[in-house]
């Protein structure tokens, strides 16, 4: 009775302790709070997850408030820790009826008795959705060896991640280069590195093994570009080798020491080497076709020699022509002459609607995963001018990234966080202006999710509608090696 | 309720038995499988988060998990010792339980005792997990929950009778029996090999430099030749300042492949390759090799600790704070942990000697992966006051019998080392090259004498005399193992 009567009069004063609301009076600052990851200023798709992030100011009691600007708060938080993760549900309502206007993060710190307002942190929420999936490899950033690596899809809508391959399925073997036709998994290619090596490829909702290797020459297939008619795939025939650096702040170089441009037909099941574009001259890589199938962009270095120096390779941005009917290339074309002005240029993707390219810059070399100074440019096509997005680079590595199907937006891989693993960050882009909108971290369920992951994110690539036959992708891998 | 008299008896043979197994397990994991606990707590890092936990259980069950969760307390070895030999002696102890419990017999035979002692042979290989223990003791316990509720049903224990003071001195002398049968079996099922190298391995990550060189040296004597056991050898020699003294102690046919591994893409190799880099100044170089351990094995905490103190080396904080961060999830690494990350909040680079710094090169200059030599003598230029660089510069030239390189690099204090005199002898054999005096050295005399019967030795055919009188010599080295490699 006496233990009864103690919980009875406890409970509810540990219960009030637990309900510890927001002060009623707050001293306002012009302090903007510190979010990791970062949001202030981003500009949010309508359907995408609510962002965990943690406060990084130090107080003993945080309160969050989320809401439409100039409404009353939709998700209230209030906890003496530091991490917020906002509810999925309340986070959806929101956006929903946010869209095309902003949303505040409200941070209100108690600390020494004293309650501090924070400045809200905005972002704005646009009507455009992103496509809904993100397919990426995770593995760790490493060198040579692997062990544990695979393709995974995450629903950018929630958290979760399913595996498309992954490699403990198929006896450890490597898998890479992810690539989709117009941001749909019903044409789509990997390839597969190892006993059982080859290149899957799904169209017609059939799944087949190839070899895609072109007899002319020398290397075997390497970075996919699909035609947009999915009938083929421009391949660069990469000899690819490491290199380690012995002082200085990179620690890898990924150079390659030749390069050639093939393509392969997929209804023929048979390669050919890119007549202009396979020469002994030049090395061509990274191939990226525009989206009318009429031109095929690449980055075009001269010939490494052996002994020379592998910091003086550098890539301009390319151009040849196509036509599809004949599967003749134009002769090629200097569309960024990097290689003058001492730069290098790699991984050039065109905007779905043709107008822009945007590419990666280093000071040389094409692997710019490696180099902290790469940054993300913009060209636009029907102009010819080119400019840093300053909006989206960092002082670290700013690299891979692709296109939304509808063009509004990028996703790409960046180092900012520590400089070793690459997160993939998420930036509206207007067509309308060139300009895109601070980028963010994709939203993860913990805060400290990329503090604590320790796989990197490598080739983000959107697609629309999920990818669901795993299981015949995973046959396919362990499918004997084709002839 | 008092128990009866022959309970009590009956009571005190299982208490001896529990305690004989308990004391038994834990001597045989301290010395005859020391090594395996070894490198189980070397090979998994138990972490408190959700994310190991569904790796773990997605590679190996639950079992793998529960195995891991006992394996972190290998850190210490005496409480990962008692822990697993409680856990033994728990399996005696309720299988006893059980057998009486459902036959209503004492296990006077002490059957219980050989299960016990089963259970511990699942646990002395290097890549077998405890987790089978912990399931087998989670499944009789289950099972002797279910017997206590279903006594009602099951036979009354016939323990009306008390237990001869021979009974119970023939079910001890069976446990005795078991127990020296069960020794002499896990001393037979050693490999001595492995068992050596992980002792050395351990010596070496201890900074025992002292017992490293003799645990090699006793391994190497028996006429074995391994190149793991040479390379820790060197390492140890290197950190006392006899490399080149006792280079050619046990002739090889390595190479310089005891000095360094050349990268093969060997993942066994990977998890040592980064020391002599590390000694050697050349950070970024056992950087690549841990990451590559790391890969290769996983996020165990050798690689961890390594990969935070590199990067902390290297001047990449953050990189360095991620490491760090991970092994805080861990139980006993957790403080080395806190005082890395204090370390890199105070913007500490950590102790290590860095040859190089982290500032942009004018010219970019590779690591050389196969041969050692370039990049030692890159960091030795860098940092001439390294001497464990020096040393396995110096070492190198010798094993690749590049004394024009050697010579002008030598100090009186080198000439001090007979290894390093027969080196210049050599060298003043060669026509071609630079007279030695040019250099200020001269051909030790003592050194020539000893020179006449080796020639004569090796005029005469006298190859096994040679190897006697000569065998641990530069000369013999050159003319009898390098030409063969």
């Amino acid at each position: 009775m006496k233990h009864t009567l103690t919980i009875i009069l406890v409970l509810p004063l540990l219960l009030l302790a637990a309900c510890h609301g927001k002060p009623d009076s707050a001293v306002p600052t012009q302090q903007l709070p510190q979010l990791r990851p970062e949001l202030a200023g981003a500009v949010l798709p309508v359907n995408i997850a609510a962002p965990s992030f943690m406060i990084a100011d130090t107080a003993e009691y945080y309160h969050t408030e989320i809401g439409r600007a100039g409404h009353e708060p939709c998700i209230t938080i209030s906890s003496s820790s530091a991490a917020v993760m906002p509810p999925l549900d309340k986070w959806h309502d929101l956006l929903s009826d946010a869209a095309g206007d902003s949303i505040y993060i409200r941070i209100t710190l108690e600390r020494g008795g004293e309650a501090l307002q924070l400045r809200d942190a905005v972002c704005h929420v646009s009507p455009d959705t992103i496509d809904r999936y993100l397919v990426y490899r995770l593995l760790y950033p490493g060198y040579e060896l692997w062990h544990d690596m695979g393709i995974y899809q995450r629903d950018l809508t929630n958290y979760e991640q399913v595996a498309v391959l992954d490699n403990s399925e198929f006896d450890r073997q490597c898998v890479n280069c992810h690539s989709f036709v117009g941001g749909s998994p019903e044409t789509m290619m990997v390839h597969v590195r190892g006993a059982k090596g080859g290149t899957i490829i799904r169209r017609d909702g059939k799944v087949v093994k190839v070899s895609p290797n072109c007899p002319a020459l020398e290397n075997g297939a390497a970075y996919p570009a699909w035609h947009p008619s999915g009938r083929f795939i421009a391949f660069a025939n990469n000899d690819i080798k490491q290199f380690f650096h012995t002082s200085g702040t990179k620690t890898i170089e990924v150079s390659d020491l030749a390069a050639d441009l093939s393509i392969y037909d997929v209804d023929a099941d048979t390669a050919s080497a890119i007549q202009g574009l396979s020469s002994k001259e030049w090395m061509e890589t990274f191939p990226a076709w525009a989206p009318d199938g009429r031109a095929l962009y690449f980055c075009r270095a001269r010939q490494y020699q052996e002994g020379g120096a592998l910091d003086s390779i550098r890539y301009d941005l390319c151009r040849a022509s196509f036509d599809p009917a004949s599967r003749v290339f134009g002769e090629p074309e200097i569309v960024v002459a990097a290689a003058d002005s001492m730069r290098s240029v790699s991984f050039p993707r065109v905007s779905p609607d043709g107008r822009y390219l945007l590419y990666t810059l280093s000071s040389y070399g094409n692997f710019s995963i490696w180099h902290p100074e790469s940054n993300l440019w913009l060209l636009d096509l029907t102009d010819g001018i080119t400019r840093p997005m300053d909006e989206l680079n960092s002082d670290d590595v700013d690299s891979y990234h692709s296109w939304s199907a509808n063009g509004r937006w990028i996703v790409f891989s960046s180092k900012r966080m520590d400089g070793l693993w690459a997160r993939p960050f998420i930036a509206a882009f207007d067509p309308s202006t060139g300009q895109a909108s601070a980028p963010f971290a994709v939203p993860q369920q913990t805060p400290l999710f990329y503090d604590d992951f320790m796989r990197t994110f490598n080739i983000p690539e959107l697609i629309r509608t999920p990818i669901t036959d795993m299981r015949q992708l995973v046959d396919a891998a362990n499918a004997p090696k084709p002839q | 309720m008092k128990p009866t008299k022959i309970q009590i008896k009956y009571g005190y043979v299982r208490a001896l038995t529990a305690l004989a197994l308990f004391v038994s397990a834990m001597v045989w994991l301290l010395t005859v499988h020391g090594h395996v606990i070894f490198y189980q707590e070397q090979h998994n890092l138990f972490l408190f988060t959700s994310d190991y936990y569904a790796a773990t259980v997605a590679d190996g069950g639950l079992v793998k998990w529960l195995g891991n969760f006992i394996i972190q307390f290998y850190y210490h070895p005496w409480l990962g010792a008692s822990v697993v030999s409680l856990m033994l002696t728990g399996v005696y102890l309720l299988t006893g339980s059980l057998i009486l419990r459902l036959t209503g017999l004492r296990d006077l035979i002490q059957v219980s005792a050989v299960a016990a002692i089963a259970m511990y042979f699942t646990l002395c290989h290097n890549e077998q997990n405890p987790g089978a223990l912990v399931c087998v003791l989670a499944a009789l316990f289950l099972l002797w929950i279910i017997a206590v509720m279903l006594r009602r049903w099951l036979p009354q224990p016939r323990c009306k009778k008390p237990l001869s003071s021979v009974k119970a001195a023939v079910s001890l002398l069976l446990v005795v029996a078991y127990i020296i049968s069960g020794y002499f079996l896990a001393v037979s099922t050693v490999n001595r090999s492995e068992r050596a190298m992980l002792r050395a391995e351990k010596a070496i990550k201890e900074h025992r430099w002292d017992d490293a060189v003799a645990i090699t040296g006793q391994y190497l004597a028996t006429g074995r030749s391994n190149k793991l056991m040479l390379y820790f050898r060197s390492v140890a020699l290197a950190e006392k300042g006899e490399l080149l003294e006792h280079l050619f102690d046990f002739q090889h046919k390595f190479g310089q492949e005891i000095l360094s591994f050349p990268w093969k893409s060997d993942s066994r190799e990977a998890e040592y390759g980064h020391l002599v880099h590390e000694i050697t100044g050349n950070i970024n170089a056992a950087h690549h090799w841990a990451f590559e351990a790391m890969t290769a094995w996983g996020e165990t905490a050798p690689h961890l600790l390594n990969l935070t103190r590199y990067n902390m080396a290297l001047g990449r904080p953050e990189v360095a704070r991620k490491f760090a961060r991970r092994l805080s999830h861990s139980l006993f690494y957790a403080a080395e942990a806190k005082r890395l990350l204090a370390g890199i909040d105070n913007g500490s680079r950590g102790p290590l000697r860095y040859a190089f710094t982290e500032k942009e090169p004018q010219n970019v200059k590779w690591v050389n992966v196969f041969d050692f030599r370039p990049n030692l003598m890159d960091s030795y230029t860098a940092d001439p006051g390294n001497n464990i660089t020096r040393q396995y510069l110096l070492a190198s030239m010798m094993l690749s019998n590049n004394l024009r390189q050697l010579i002008p690099m030598l100090t009186p204090e080198d000439l001090k080392i007979e290894r390093v005199r027969e080196a210049v002898l050599i060298y003043s054999l060669d026509p071609q090259a630079t007279p030695v005096s040019s250099f200020g050295i001269t051909v030790n005399d003592e050194t020539g004498k000893k020179f006449a019967p080796y020639m004569e030795n090796m005029r005469r055919g006298r190859v096994e005399q040679q190897k006697e009188q000569f065998g641990n010599t530069f000369w013999y080295y050159i003319h009898y193992i390098l030409k063969t490699l």
